[in-house]
Protein backbone atom coordinates (compact mmCIF):
# COMPACT_ATOMS: atom_id res chain seq x y z
CA UNK A 1 0.00 0.00 0.00
CA UNK A 2 1.76 3.46 -0.98
CA UNK A 3 2.08 6.11 1.66
CA UNK A 4 -0.36 8.60 -0.48
CA UNK A 5 -2.91 5.89 -0.42
CA UNK A 6 -2.83 6.60 3.19
CA UNK A 7 -4.21 9.54 3.08
CA UNK A 8 -7.64 8.17 2.18
CA UNK A 9 -7.66 5.67 4.68
CA UNK A 10 -9.37 5.53 8.23
CA UNK A 11 -8.38 3.44 11.06
CA UNK A 12 -12.03 2.28 11.18
CA UNK A 13 -13.00 -1.30 10.32
CA UNK A 14 -15.31 -1.85 7.59
CA UNK A 15 -18.09 -4.35 9.13
CA UNK A 16 -18.45 -6.15 5.63
CA UNK A 17 -18.46 -9.61 5.23
CA UNK A 18 -14.97 -11.05 5.22
CA UNK A 19 -14.47 -12.28 1.83
CA UNK A 20 -16.88 -9.51 0.59
CA UNK A 21 -16.14 -7.80 -2.93
CA UNK A 22 -16.36 -3.91 -1.30
CA UNK A 23 -13.13 -4.20 0.23
CA UNK A 24 -11.75 -4.37 -3.41
CA UNK A 25 -13.65 -2.06 -4.60
CA UNK A 26 -13.10 0.42 -1.36
CA UNK A 27 -9.20 -0.01 -2.03
CA UNK A 28 -9.75 0.54 -6.08
CA UNK A 29 -11.64 3.92 -5.24
CA UNK A 30 -8.78 4.71 -2.64
CA UNK A 31 -6.09 3.96 -5.19
CA UNK A 32 -7.57 5.74 -8.42
CA UNK A 33 -8.43 8.76 -6.39
CA UNK A 34 -4.46 8.78 -5.40
CA UNK A 35 -3.31 7.95 -8.80
CA UNK A 36 -5.23 10.98 -10.20
CA UNK A 37 -3.25 13.15 -7.49
CA UNK A 38 -7.12 14.14 -6.16
CA UNK A 39 -6.76 14.86 -2.76
CA UNK A 40 -9.58 14.24 0.22
CA UNK A 41 -10.94 17.64 0.34
CA UNK A 42 -11.16 17.56 -3.14
CA UNK A 43 -13.69 14.42 -3.81
CA UNK A 44 -17.07 13.83 -2.54
CA UNK A 45 -18.56 10.24 -2.38
CA UNK A 46 -22.16 9.92 -2.52
CA UNK A 47 -24.07 7.09 -1.82
CA UNK A 48 -27.29 5.36 -1.07
CA UNK A 49 -28.21 2.65 1.26
CA UNK A 50 -26.97 -1.06 1.00
CA UNK A 51 -24.01 -2.84 2.31
CA UNK A 52 -21.89 -1.13 0.00
CA UNK A 53 -23.26 2.54 0.71
CA UNK A 54 -21.25 2.39 3.73
CA UNK A 55 -18.51 2.82 1.82
CA UNK A 56 -18.18 6.65 2.19
CA UNK A 57 -17.34 5.51 5.91
CA UNK A 58 -14.13 3.82 5.52
CA UNK A 59 -12.73 6.35 3.42
CA UNK A 60 -11.26 9.88 4.38
CA UNK A 61 -13.05 12.62 2.18
CA UNK A 62 -16.41 14.63 1.70
CA UNK A 63 -18.84 12.13 2.23
CA UNK A 64 -22.73 11.93 1.68
CA UNK A 65 -25.15 9.09 2.59
CA UNK A 66 -28.62 10.05 1.27
CA UNK A 67 -31.62 7.95 1.29
CA UNK A 68 -32.07 4.35 -0.82
CA UNK A 69 -31.80 5.09 -4.50
CA UNK A 70 -31.20 9.11 -4.19
CA UNK A 71 -27.23 9.58 -4.96
CA UNK A 72 -27.27 10.44 -8.14
CA UNK A 73 -29.53 13.12 -6.92
CA UNK A 74 -27.94 14.17 -4.51
CA UNK A 75 -24.97 14.19 -6.46
CA UNK A 76 -26.29 15.97 -9.08
CA UNK A 77 -26.82 19.02 -6.77
CA UNK A 78 -23.36 18.89 -5.51
CA UNK A 79 -22.24 19.48 -8.34
CA UNK A 80 -24.02 22.00 -9.88
CA UNK A 81 -23.16 23.76 -6.31
CA UNK A 82 -19.59 23.34 -6.70
CA UNK A 83 -18.41 22.08 -10.02
CA UNK A 84 -15.01 21.82 -8.84
CA UNK A 85 -15.27 18.68 -6.72
CA UNK A 86 -14.70 15.53 -8.23
CA UNK A 87 -18.39 13.94 -7.35
CA UNK A 88 -18.23 9.78 -7.33
CA UNK A 89 -21.49 7.43 -6.50
CA UNK A 90 -20.88 4.42 -4.89
CA UNK A 91 -24.19 2.65 -4.51
CA UNK A 92 -25.38 -1.22 -5.25
CA UNK A 93 -27.69 -2.77 -8.16
CA UNK A 94 -30.96 -2.35 -6.21
CA UNK A 95 -30.39 1.13 -4.95
CA UNK A 96 -28.87 2.31 -8.37
CA UNK A 97 -31.06 0.00 -10.91
CA UNK A 98 -33.92 -0.54 -8.74
CA UNK A 99 -34.95 2.08 -5.75
CA UNK A 100 -33.38 4.91 -8.31
CA UNK A 101 -33.78 3.48 -10.85
CA UNK A 102 -35.69 6.39 -12.49
CA UNK A 103 -32.47 9.16 -11.40
CA UNK A 104 -30.63 6.34 -12.95
CA UNK A 105 -32.01 7.32 -16.55
CA UNK A 106 -32.15 10.87 -16.38
CA UNK A 107 -28.62 11.22 -15.33
CA UNK A 108 -27.61 9.40 -17.54
CA UNK A 109 -29.12 11.23 -20.32
CA UNK A 110 -28.36 14.78 -18.33
CA UNK A 111 -24.55 13.99 -18.53
CA UNK A 112 -23.46 16.10 -15.15
CA UNK A 113 -19.63 14.96 -14.52
CA UNK A 114 -20.33 12.09 -12.38
CA UNK A 115 -18.25 8.93 -11.69
CA UNK A 116 -20.98 6.75 -11.14
CA UNK A 117 -20.02 3.26 -9.47
CA UNK A 118 -22.63 0.01 -9.14
CA UNK A 119 -21.24 -2.34 -6.41
CA UNK A 120 -23.62 -5.20 -8.47
CA UNK A 121 -23.35 -8.83 -6.11
CA UNK A 122 -27.00 -8.90 -7.70
CA UNK A 123 -28.75 -9.30 -4.52
CA UNK A 124 -30.23 -6.85 -1.58
CA UNK A 125 -27.87 -8.00 1.24
CA UNK A 126 -27.92 -5.95 3.23
CA UNK A 127 -31.62 -6.84 4.13
CA UNK A 128 -30.99 -10.18 3.99
CA UNK A 129 -31.00 -11.79 0.60
CA UNK A 130 -34.19 -10.31 -1.55
CA UNK A 131 -34.00 -10.66 -5.28
CA UNK A 132 -33.03 -6.94 -7.37
CA UNK A 133 -33.01 -6.37 -10.71
CA UNK A 134 -29.77 -7.94 -11.77
CA UNK A 135 -30.46 -10.76 -10.18
CA UNK A 136 -30.27 -13.69 -12.83
CA UNK A 137 -33.48 -15.09 -14.00
CA UNK A 138 -35.23 -18.02 -11.81
CA UNK A 139 -32.55 -17.73 -8.69
CA UNK A 140 -34.02 -18.48 -5.74
CA UNK A 141 -33.48 -15.45 -3.30
CA UNK A 142 -35.86 -15.14 0.21
CA UNK A 143 -38.18 -13.10 -2.09
CA UNK A 144 -38.08 -15.39 -4.28
CA UNK A 145 -38.95 -18.65 -3.33
CA UNK A 146 -40.04 -20.61 -6.86
CA UNK A 147 -37.19 -18.71 -8.70
CA UNK A 148 -37.48 -14.78 -9.84
CA UNK A 149 -39.97 -14.91 -12.76
CA UNK A 150 -38.07 -11.29 -14.50
CA UNK A 151 -35.58 -11.15 -16.61
CA UNK A 152 -32.66 -9.30 -15.19
CA UNK A 153 -31.79 -5.39 -15.86
CA UNK A 154 -28.43 -5.63 -17.84
CA UNK A 155 -27.37 -2.03 -17.23
CA UNK A 156 -24.64 -1.33 -19.77
CA UNK A 157 -27.28 -2.01 -22.34
CA UNK A 158 -29.33 0.15 -20.51
CA UNK A 159 -26.69 2.89 -20.51
CA UNK A 160 -25.43 2.79 -23.65
CA UNK A 161 -30.03 2.81 -25.15
CA UNK A 162 -29.97 5.97 -22.74
CA UNK A 163 -26.88 7.72 -24.51
CA UNK A 164 -24.51 7.53 -21.78
CA UNK A 165 -20.60 9.00 -22.95
CA UNK A 166 -19.01 6.44 -20.73
CA UNK A 167 -19.32 2.57 -19.65
CA UNK A 168 -17.77 0.26 -18.15
CA UNK A 169 -17.66 -3.30 -16.30
CA UNK A 170 -15.14 -4.09 -13.75
CA UNK A 171 -14.77 -7.25 -11.24
CA UNK A 172 -14.28 -6.60 -7.46
CA UNK A 173 -12.02 -9.41 -7.43
CA UNK A 174 -9.39 -7.42 -9.48
CA UNK A 175 -9.20 -4.18 -7.63
CA UNK A 176 -5.86 -3.12 -9.54
CA UNK A 177 -7.73 -3.34 -13.17
CA UNK A 178 -10.93 -1.86 -11.60
CA UNK A 179 -9.16 1.21 -10.05
CA UNK A 180 -7.54 1.77 -13.81
CA UNK A 181 -11.25 1.96 -15.05
CA UNK A 182 -12.28 4.52 -12.47
CA UNK A 183 -9.34 6.86 -13.43
CA UNK A 184 -10.42 6.56 -16.42
CA UNK A 185 -14.06 7.13 -15.58
CA UNK A 186 -13.28 10.37 -13.13
CA UNK A 187 -11.16 11.64 -16.32
CA UNK A 188 -14.18 11.48 -18.19
CA UNK A 189 -15.76 15.31 -18.76
CA UNK A 190 -19.22 13.68 -18.09
CA UNK A 191 -21.63 11.07 -16.28
CA UNK A 192 -19.76 7.47 -16.74
CA UNK A 193 -21.02 4.48 -15.28
CA UNK A 194 -18.70 1.76 -14.05
CA UNK A 195 -20.91 -1.97 -13.46
CA UNK A 196 -18.56 -3.87 -11.13
CA UNK A 197 -19.24 -7.64 -10.58
CA UNK A 198 -19.03 -8.03 -7.06
CA UNK A 199 -19.21 -11.31 -5.55
CA UNK A 200 -21.58 -11.75 -2.06
CA UNK A 201 -20.36 -14.61 -0.10
CA UNK A 202 -23.57 -14.68 1.84
CA UNK A 203 -26.28 -14.38 -0.06
CA UNK A 204 -25.38 -14.87 -3.57
CA UNK A 205 -23.65 -18.11 -3.64
CA UNK A 206 -23.47 -18.85 -7.05
CA UNK A 207 -21.79 -16.21 -8.59
CA UNK A 208 -18.81 -16.59 -6.85
CA UNK A 209 -15.21 -15.24 -7.17
CA UNK A 210 -14.21 -18.33 -9.00
CA UNK A 211 -17.67 -18.37 -11.33
CA UNK A 212 -16.19 -14.95 -12.44
CA UNK A 213 -12.93 -16.20 -12.53
CA UNK A 214 -13.84 -18.81 -15.29
CA UNK A 215 -15.93 -16.29 -17.73
CA UNK A 216 -14.59 -12.74 -17.47
CA UNK A 217 -11.98 -11.38 -20.15
CA UNK A 218 -10.44 -7.98 -20.64
CA UNK A 219 -11.95 -6.06 -23.53
CA UNK A 220 -8.71 -4.18 -23.90
CA UNK A 221 -6.74 -7.25 -24.42
CA UNK A 222 -8.97 -8.07 -27.78
CA UNK A 223 -8.86 -4.94 -30.01
CA UNK A 224 -12.01 -3.98 -28.72
CA UNK A 225 -12.43 0.00 -30.27
CA UNK A 226 -14.95 1.45 -27.21
CA UNK A 227 -15.62 4.62 -29.83
CA UNK A 228 -17.67 2.48 -31.76
CA UNK A 229 -21.73 2.36 -30.61
CA UNK A 230 -22.30 -1.12 -32.73
CA UNK A 231 -18.83 -2.66 -30.97
CA UNK A 232 -20.08 -1.46 -27.58
CA UNK A 233 -23.76 -2.72 -28.27
CA UNK A 234 -22.62 -6.36 -29.23
CA UNK A 235 -20.00 -6.61 -26.15
CA UNK A 236 -22.57 -4.73 -23.69
CA UNK A 237 -25.19 -7.83 -24.38
CA UNK A 238 -22.34 -10.50 -23.77
CA UNK A 239 -22.97 -12.39 -20.55
CA UNK A 240 -23.51 -15.85 -18.76
CA UNK A 241 -20.66 -17.83 -21.43
CA UNK A 242 -18.18 -14.93 -21.42
CA UNK A 243 -18.70 -11.81 -20.16
CA UNK A 244 -16.24 -8.68 -20.75
CA UNK A 245 -14.87 -6.30 -18.40
CA UNK A 246 -13.46 -3.07 -19.25
CA UNK A 247 -14.30 -0.04 -21.13
CA UNK A 248 -17.75 -0.53 -23.27
CA UNK A 249 -17.90 2.81 -24.75
CA UNK A 250 -16.28 6.34 -24.32
CA UNK A 251 -17.65 8.91 -26.41
CA UNK A 252 -15.43 12.00 -26.42
CA UNK A 253 -16.55 15.76 -27.39
CA UNK A 254 -20.14 15.83 -25.74
CA UNK A 255 -20.44 18.75 -23.41
CA UNK A 256 -21.12 17.87 -19.51
CA UNK A 257 -24.51 19.51 -18.30
CA UNK A 258 -22.98 22.23 -16.06
CA UNK A 259 -20.52 23.22 -18.46
CA UNK A 260 -23.44 24.74 -20.54
CA UNK A 261 -25.25 26.15 -17.80
CA UNK A 262 -24.59 30.07 -18.32
CA UNK A 263 -25.16 30.72 -14.15
CA UNK A 264 -22.07 28.77 -13.40
CA UNK A 265 -19.81 29.53 -16.49
CA UNK A 266 -18.68 32.18 -13.44
CA UNK A 267 -17.15 29.41 -11.65
CA UNK A 268 -18.41 27.81 -8.65
CA UNK A 269 -21.63 28.14 -6.64
CA UNK A 270 -19.97 27.80 -3.78
CA UNK A 271 -16.85 30.30 -4.03
CA UNK A 272 -19.26 33.39 -4.58
CA UNK A 273 -19.96 35.47 -2.34
CA UNK A 274 -23.96 34.91 -0.14
CA UNK A 275 -26.30 37.76 -0.43
CA UNK A 276 -25.75 40.25 1.43
CA UNK A 277 -27.89 40.73 4.76
CA UNK A 278 -29.76 43.61 3.11
CA UNK A 279 -30.65 41.34 -0.25
CA UNK A 280 -31.96 38.52 2.07
CA UNK A 281 -34.05 40.54 4.11
CA UNK A 282 -35.77 41.86 0.86
CA UNK A 283 -35.97 38.88 -0.48
CA UNK A 284 -37.79 37.94 2.87
CA UNK A 285 -39.94 40.37 3.38
CA UNK A 286 -41.60 39.75 -0.24
CA UNK A 287 -43.25 36.37 1.41
CA UNK A 288 -44.12 37.83 4.17
CA UNK B 1 -16.93 -26.11 -16.53
CA UNK B 2 -14.57 -29.40 -16.00
CA UNK B 3 -11.79 -28.90 -13.77
CA UNK B 4 -8.96 -31.22 -13.62
CA UNK B 5 -8.52 -33.43 -10.51
CA UNK B 6 -6.59 -32.42 -8.25
CA UNK B 7 -3.67 -34.27 -6.21
CA UNK B 8 -4.81 -37.21 -3.77
CA UNK B 9 -2.22 -35.90 -1.18
CA UNK B 10 -2.93 -32.25 -0.39
CA UNK B 11 -6.58 -32.81 -0.33
CA UNK B 12 -6.57 -35.80 1.74
CA UNK B 13 -4.00 -33.63 4.13
CA UNK B 14 -6.58 -30.73 4.72
CA UNK B 15 -9.62 -32.93 4.41
CA UNK B 16 -8.08 -34.87 7.42
CA UNK B 17 -6.63 -32.03 9.43
CA UNK B 18 -9.81 -29.46 8.96
CA UNK B 19 -12.43 -32.34 9.42
CA UNK B 20 -13.95 -31.51 6.63
CA UNK B 21 -16.44 -34.43 5.68
CA UNK B 22 -15.72 -35.16 2.04
CA UNK B 23 -13.35 -35.21 -0.53
CA UNK B 24 -15.35 -32.43 -2.69
CA UNK B 25 -15.16 -30.11 -0.01
CA UNK B 26 -11.33 -30.50 0.52
CA UNK B 27 -10.99 -30.13 -2.78
CA UNK B 28 -13.25 -26.91 -3.63
CA UNK B 29 -10.99 -25.30 -0.93
CA UNK B 30 -7.35 -26.18 -2.53
CA UNK B 31 -9.17 -25.46 -5.03
CA UNK B 32 -10.35 -21.92 -3.87
CA UNK B 33 -6.79 -20.62 -2.01
CA UNK B 34 -4.63 -22.08 -4.44
CA UNK B 35 -6.44 -19.36 -6.97
CA UNK B 36 -6.78 -16.85 -4.67
CA UNK B 37 -2.92 -17.40 -4.82
CA UNK B 38 -2.86 -16.87 -8.68
CA UNK B 39 -3.99 -12.91 -8.04
CA UNK B 40 -1.09 -12.00 -5.69
CA UNK B 41 2.11 -14.01 -6.18
CA UNK B 42 4.79 -12.30 -9.28
CA UNK B 43 5.39 -15.28 -11.58
CA UNK B 44 8.77 -16.43 -10.08
CA UNK B 45 6.93 -17.78 -6.77
CA UNK B 46 3.75 -19.33 -9.51
CA UNK B 47 6.26 -21.30 -11.03
CA UNK B 48 8.35 -22.13 -7.42
CA UNK B 49 4.91 -23.41 -6.38
CA UNK B 50 4.13 -25.05 -9.56
CA UNK B 51 7.67 -26.89 -9.16
CA UNK B 52 6.06 -28.29 -5.86
CA UNK B 53 3.17 -29.25 -6.78
CA UNK B 54 1.77 -32.06 -9.24
CA UNK B 55 0.95 -30.66 -13.12
CA UNK B 56 -2.93 -31.21 -12.28
CA UNK B 57 -2.77 -27.88 -9.38
CA UNK B 58 -0.74 -25.52 -12.13
CA UNK B 59 -4.17 -24.37 -13.57
CA UNK B 60 -5.22 -22.96 -10.13
CA UNK B 61 -1.73 -20.99 -9.66
CA UNK B 62 -2.12 -19.80 -13.24
CA UNK B 63 -5.63 -18.51 -13.40
CA UNK B 64 -4.26 -14.90 -12.27
CA UNK B 65 -3.78 -12.13 -14.25
CA UNK B 66 -0.17 -11.53 -16.10
CA UNK B 67 1.12 -9.54 -12.73
CA UNK B 68 -0.15 -9.85 -8.72
CA UNK B 69 -2.68 -7.48 -7.86
CA UNK B 70 -1.19 -5.24 -5.49
CA UNK B 71 -4.69 -3.62 -3.82
CA UNK B 72 -6.20 -7.34 -2.54
CA UNK B 73 -6.08 -7.41 1.24
CA UNK B 74 -6.93 -9.76 3.35
CA UNK B 75 -10.24 -9.69 3.49
CA UNK B 76 -10.96 -9.99 -0.52
CA UNK B 77 -8.38 -13.23 -0.30
CA UNK B 78 -10.65 -14.88 1.92
CA UNK B 79 -13.25 -14.66 -0.64
CA UNK B 80 -12.14 -17.04 -2.48
CA UNK B 81 -12.66 -19.79 0.41
CA UNK B 82 -15.74 -17.68 1.93
CA UNK B 83 -17.97 -19.11 -0.89
CA UNK B 84 -17.60 -22.62 0.10
CA UNK B 85 -18.47 -22.07 3.94
CA UNK B 86 -22.12 -22.08 5.51
CA UNK B 87 -22.42 -17.98 5.93
CA UNK B 88 -26.17 -17.80 6.70
CA UNK B 89 -28.30 -19.83 9.20
CA UNK B 90 -31.72 -20.91 9.37
CA UNK B 91 -34.61 -18.32 8.13
CA UNK B 92 -34.70 -15.07 10.74
CA UNK B 93 -38.96 -15.25 11.47
CA UNK B 94 -38.96 -11.98 12.72
CA UNK B 95 -36.98 -9.85 10.25
CA UNK B 96 -37.74 -11.53 7.06
CA UNK B 97 -34.71 -12.65 5.03
CA UNK B 98 -31.55 -15.83 6.09
CA UNK B 99 -29.51 -15.31 9.44
CA UNK B 100 -25.99 -14.08 8.37
CA UNK B 101 -23.39 -16.12 10.39
CA UNK B 102 -20.79 -14.51 7.87
CA UNK B 103 -18.80 -13.10 10.94
CA UNK B 104 -18.93 -16.47 12.22
CA UNK B 105 -17.09 -17.72 8.91
CA UNK B 106 -14.47 -16.01 9.02
CA UNK B 107 -12.90 -16.99 11.58
CA UNK B 108 -13.02 -20.60 9.99
CA UNK B 109 -12.67 -19.38 6.78
CA UNK B 110 -9.09 -17.79 8.34
CA UNK B 111 -8.73 -21.45 9.74
CA UNK B 112 -8.64 -22.98 6.60
CA UNK B 113 -6.40 -20.50 4.56
CA UNK B 114 -3.97 -21.47 7.06
CA UNK B 115 -4.06 -25.15 6.34
CA UNK B 116 -3.92 -25.19 2.66
CA UNK B 117 -1.11 -22.92 2.77
CA UNK B 118 0.78 -24.99 5.54
CA UNK B 119 0.70 -27.62 3.69
CA UNK B 120 1.87 -25.89 0.74
CA UNK B 121 4.41 -24.77 2.64
CA UNK B 122 5.49 -28.65 3.24
CA UNK B 123 5.82 -29.27 -0.37
CA UNK B 124 8.48 -26.23 -0.87
CA UNK B 125 11.79 -25.11 0.65
CA UNK B 126 11.83 -23.18 3.52
CA UNK B 127 13.45 -20.33 1.29
CA UNK B 128 10.46 -20.87 -0.92
CA UNK B 129 7.98 -20.94 1.10
CA UNK B 130 8.86 -17.66 2.48
CA UNK B 131 9.18 -15.79 -0.59
CA UNK B 132 5.66 -17.08 -0.96
CA UNK B 133 4.33 -15.92 2.40
CA UNK B 134 6.08 -12.95 1.78
CA UNK B 135 4.04 -11.83 -1.18
CA UNK B 136 0.66 -13.01 1.29
CA UNK B 137 -1.57 -9.66 2.21
CA UNK B 138 -0.90 -7.83 5.00
CA UNK B 139 -2.80 -9.55 7.88
CA UNK B 140 -3.20 -12.71 6.32
CA UNK B 141 0.55 -13.13 6.02
CA UNK B 142 0.90 -12.91 9.94
CA UNK B 143 -1.55 -15.86 10.30
CA UNK B 144 -0.06 -18.10 7.52
CA UNK B 145 4.34 -17.63 8.79
CA UNK B 146 5.59 -20.29 7.32
CA UNK B 147 8.06 -20.67 10.34
CA UNK B 148 4.99 -22.09 11.95
CA UNK B 149 4.47 -24.76 9.75
CA UNK B 150 3.96 -28.34 11.00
Amino acid sequence: MSDARDEFDLALKPTWCPGCGDFGILSAVKDALTTLAISPHEALVVSGIGCGSKLPDYMHANGFMTLHGRPLAVATGAKLANHALHVIVVDGDGDAYGIGGNHFIHTVRRNPDITHIVEDNQIYALTKGQYSPTTPQGKVTTTSPEGAIERPVNPVALALAMGATFVARGFAGEPHHLSGLIQLAIRHPGYALVDVLQPCVVFNRAQSYDWYRQRIYKLEETGHDARDPAAAGTVAREWEERIPIGVIYAEEGVPAYEAQLPALQPGPLTARAGPSATRFEQLIARFR
Amino acid sequence: MVQPQLDDDICDAVQGRASLPGKAEATELVQGVLQALAYVLPPEQIAAACACLPGDLHWCLRCGPATPDPLIDSELFLGWVMSSLETTGGSDRTLGGEDPLASLAADEARYRVQLVLEELWRRMDAEQARACAACLPPGLADAVDPRRRK
